[in-house]
């Protein structure tokens, strides 16, 4: 038998972390042409971050001496697992902690890396970050404090203590859920703002946008911040859900899924992104379900959803260029205008 | 003129090499405050260029740009162009740069320097940039109104056709409460009664604002009837320069446009 | 003992960026596109020779090796050209677009090439998805004849192609009017295209010569390392983009010196961190993005691929 509720879940729970980096991602992509092939790097900066505060600071506050039992051994794990049962105050103290420390860390790590990348074309831009999400997954393989290859567990979930496991899924769901809500109304008021104009203008033709007196590196720079911020709270999200990380989970792959999901939904609009969020997280915790699958198939369902996500999104670019769902101009200056119009005839 | 004349604007000596080819070779002119100047010449002359130069496209490879900002003048070239353009100096392109994606109307409301709702801390309280924003949407209604096409308003550039593309190119410049504009080839591709009406613009600005233009252009004809002084270059020089009816008469412009 | 070592795999390397990075800077001046799927070329190259090489019982000779490398890496070029990206240039995007499709050619050749492995694995019984050293019959042969048995076998591979193709290619480009025109096509494909000359037959013909001559990086590739695994190409991608950017996606001469150099840096600075202070390979792409962060900074290249005239040393003086 399935567990309904627990699917349902899950799912949402993958959903409201994905959609909050697709979100991201078609406001500094689709909307003002920063080309982000290294989301993963900002994803996996926020996880380590809230995995690094989550079980560190929980255990030094808690006076355990993490040189003697550090995180990533059993007896860390252990002492994690007790304090985050019984100390409730302190687990969600230290965990909305770690949110916002990750928005600045990550925000502002974007913020440094504009600094090369800023004058020159999508292409490279696209090729360095690329290059920054495999570059810091060397670093975490190298670092023997997170754990080295093999990463850390027993990340407590904030609301682990409430016992029902269904129930601290379903507080942890609601939590993420306004986040990706906040998100989306930041994006979405950017947009429907005068800078969207120009930032819809920097991507559409940068050095036009330049001559008529747009600082476009600032611009952009500010933007990074925001969207990188969010990117990192995303994975603290996802470490603590998961309740481990390890390099393996932040490979360039999960950039691509986040490409596809703006692309099937139209990388210039949110909306797009968060529908292109829900069909493909979708997709991907419906797969593991059908385990039985991998009795007929002579090799690893897991190879499969690449290839067909990558077939997805080759196609509809190909067919739509523009994506699924178009943006229009936003809708408030539309409707101040056409008054506006109306008064002068 | 009795009135002794202020300069807005002077380059000295400026020169520009593009992979060791001389492009423009020790240009001096000088802009009055508040006039309209031609510059004109064969294709190929170097105008664009100087353009390029003003407003910081292009780093000159000798001689400098002076530009008189509050009361002293300054030093520009080597100013990236949107420090220039915040120097209230607009220009417009020859092959017209509308964004595409943008509106028409989206196109002329993007030009303004410093709005309130370009902060990201502004953007998402809108209450803060409304007023200002509903202003400037009057300002170009009433712009697109003057030349009869309030009905493109919500044209992309895509569906407009290149007369009308050039057109908001060249009011997207005069958007801008810009002291200094420069208008590469606004005449091109319009019709002669739009011409008119956009040069009889110009000039109204000009009148009630006191502002300076920069205007490059091939249609000589209707240039002559606007303008209060032409400089002539050619092979990235200048041959001449004066009131327009010296120049026409010049020979040596004569023969620069007609050819040996 | 270290330090030789590290010569030869630094020789090795400039031979695998060279023959990787010199398409990749023709294949941007031919289509102005980022292709992130070029890697891919690498990795099937390497594929269809350890393939081979199973089905023939481990006996492959170089020359069948590179033949086929040649022409599956070719081939798989030439038709993400005709099913991709011309339909999507007729569609005219933006070059992110073009980018973005490209990355997703990338996921598939990938992962369609682990199932390939996965299959081979079970039929073979023999472990594809990482794979031992190949070595060349022929190659073995004419070292036993030349007396050069005490170099390593790859050293003579990477030298017999790496020279082969550089006289081919010298001699197709300057020697040929077919080279000729494709270079011409290459730097301005309108202008050609008046002269008469049959356009899309030639970029095709590109198409296919980029996949291919990349594709013989992974025939040296097996003989040199001793595990191929298919995201092989991932980790070459980042060298071979940063050659072609120190070329500014332009020069082959400098993306040429530039693949030797990065492979020099990169291997001695790799030995040096790994002999003081037991660093592991995979801070290899660290020290190449180093490399490209200070380029960026120091001198952006701007021209090819787009970039803003801004400065951010200024210079202002009052009158
Ligand atoms: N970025 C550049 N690199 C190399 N050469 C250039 C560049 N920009 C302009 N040129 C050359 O400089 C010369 C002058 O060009 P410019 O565009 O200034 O002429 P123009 O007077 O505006 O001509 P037109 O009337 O046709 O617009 C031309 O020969 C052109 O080829
Ligand atoms: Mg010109």
């Amino acid at each position: 038998m399935i567990d309904i509720t627990g699917f349902l879940i899950n799912w949402l729970e993958y959903f409201a972390i994905y959609a909050i980096l697709a979100v991201t991602l078609s406001l500094e992509s689709g909307i003002s042409g920063i080309t982000n092939f290294g989301k993963v790097a900002f994803f996996g900066l926020g996880a380590y971050l809230g995995a690094i505060i989550n079980t560190y600071l929980l255990l030094a506050i808690s006076g355990v001496d993490v040189v003697k039992a550090p995180p990533y051994t059993a007896e860390g794990v252990i002492a994690l697992i007790e304090i985050s049962t019984l100390n409730p105050a302190l687990v969600l103290g230290v965990f909305t902690l770690s949110i916002l420390v990750s928005f600045i860390v990550t925000g502002v790590f974007g913020y440094l890396l504009t600094y090369p990348i800023i004058r020159v074309g999508s292409g490279f831009v696209g090729f360095t970050l690329l290059c920054v999400g495999e570059v810091l997954r060397g670093i975490y393989v190298n670092m023997e404090f997170v754990g080295g290859t093999n990463g850390m567990l027993g990340i407590p979930q904030p609301f682990i203590w409430l016992g029902i496991p269904m129930l601290s899924g379903l507080c942890y769901l609601l939590l993420s859920v306004t986040i990706l809500a906040l998100t989306y109304i930041v994006t979405d008021r950017i947009l429907g703002s005068p800078l969207g104009r120009t930032l819809r203008s920097i991507r559409d033709d940068d050095i036009a946008a330049l001559c008529l007196g747009k600082d476009v590196p600032k611009i952009k720079s500010k933007i990074f911040f925001l969207t990188s911020g969010f990117s990192g709270v995303a994975g603290t999200l996802y470490a603590c859900y998961v309740s481990s990380v390890n390099p393996q989970m932040f490979v360039t792959l999960v950039t691509f899924n986040v490409w596809a999901m703006i692309i099937i939904g139209g990388s210039e609009s949110p909306i797009g992104a968060i529908i292109g969020a829900l069909i493909l997280t979708l997709i991907e915790r419906i797969l593991p379900l059908i385990a039985s699958l991998n009795e007929y198939l002579p090799f690893t369902p897991d190879y499969l959803r690449p290839v067909f996500i990558g077939l997805i999104m080759t196609i509809v670019l190909i067919k739509y260029p523009r994506g699924l769902i178009s943006m229009k101009p936003p809708k408030f200056i539309k409707s101040a205008v056409e008054e506006l119009i109306r008064e002068a005839s | 003129m009795s009135k002794e004349v202020r300069h807005i604007l002077a380059t000295r000596n400026v020169s520009k090499y593009f992979e060791g080819v001389k492009v423009l070779e020790k240009v001096s002119i000088t802009i009055p405050e508040g006039g309209i100047i031609g510059l004109i010449g064969p294709n190929g002359s170097g105008k664009t260029t100087l353009f390029n130069i003003i407003t910081g496209f292009h780093v000159p490879s000798e001689g400098e740009v002076l530009y008189r900002a509050s009361n002293e003048f300054i030093r520009i070239d080597g100013l990236n162009p949107h420090e220039i353009y915040r120097l209230r100096i607009v220009r417009t392109f020859q092959l017209p740069r509308l964004f595409h994606s943008l509106t028409v109307i989206e196109n002329l409301l993007v030009t303004p320097v410093g709005q309130r709702g370009e902060s990201i801390l502004n953007a998402v309280r809108w209450r803060t940039w409304l007023e200002e924003e509903k202003n400037l949407v009057k300002k170009a209604l009433g712009i697109l109104a003057m030349f009869n096409k309030l009905e493109i308003a919500f044209k992309y550039p895509a569906q407009l056709s290149v007369a009308d593309i050039k057109l908001v190119e060249t009011l997207r410049g005069l958007m801008a409460n810009a002291r200094l504009y420069l208008l590469d080839e606004p005449l091109a591709g319009l019709d002669f009664a739009t011409a008119r009406r956009l040069l009889n613009f110009i000039k109204e600005i000009r009148n009630s604002y006191n502002v300076t233009f920069i205007i490059i252009e091939h249609r000589i004809d209707l240039l002559m009837e606007t303008v209060d002084y032409v400089y002539v270059l050619h092979n990235g020089r200048l041959l001449a320069s004066g009131k327009p009816d010296e120049v026409i008469q010049n020979p040596d412009v004569v023969k620069a446009y007609v050819g040996e | 003992m270290e330090i030789y070592r590290a010569i030869l795999c630094s020789y090795v390397f400039s031979w695998i960026y060279i023959l990787s990075s010199l398409p990749l800077t023709l294949s941007y001046r031919t289509t102005k596109v980022f292709n992130f799927a070029h890697p891919i070329f690498i990795t099937y190259g390497a594929y269809v020779v350890i393939i081979v090489n199973e089905v023939l019982g481990r006996e492959i000779p170089l020359a069948v090796a590179v033949f086929l490398a040649f022409v599956v890496g070719g081939l798989v070029s030439l038709i993400s050209h005709l099913l991709v990206f011309k339909p999507l240039s007729y569609q005219r995007v933006s070059s992110n677009v073009y980018m973005v499709t490209s990355m997703g050619l990338w996921f598939i050749y990938q992962y369609v090439l682990y199932i390939v492995c996965q299959l081979l694995t079970r039929r073979y019984d023999v472990n594809f998805l990482s794979y031992s050293t190949i070595e060349y019959k022929d190659v073995r042969f004419l070292q036993d004849v030349l007396g050069l048995n005490s170099m390593p076998q790859y050293t003579i591979t990477a030298t017999l192609i790496g020279v082969s193709v550089g006289v081919a290619l010298y001699i197709l480009f300057n020697k040929t009017v077919l080279g000729l025109s494709l270079r011409g096509i290459a730097d301005n494909a309108s202008l050609v295209a008046i002269c008469g000359v049959p356009i899309n037959r030639l970029v095709n013909l590109t198409w296919f010569l980029v996949g291919g001559i990349t594709a013989l990086s992974g025939v040296i590739w097996v003989n040199f390392s001793g595990s191929t695994t298919p995201d092989l190409g991932l980790n070459i991608v980042v060298d071979n983009f940063a050659a072609a950017f120190i070329g500014g996606l332009y020069s082959l001469p400098i993306t040429a010196v530039a693949s030797i150099v990065l492979a020099l840096i990169e291997n001695m600075l790799l030995a040096v961190l790994n002999y003081y202070f037991g660093v592991q390979p995979t801070v290899r792409i660290a020290i190449v993005f180093g490399i490209v962060l200070a380029i960026l900074v120091a001198r952006p290249p701007m021209g090819a691929g787009g970039g803003l005239p801004y400065r951010f040393i200024k210079r202002v003086s009052r009158k």
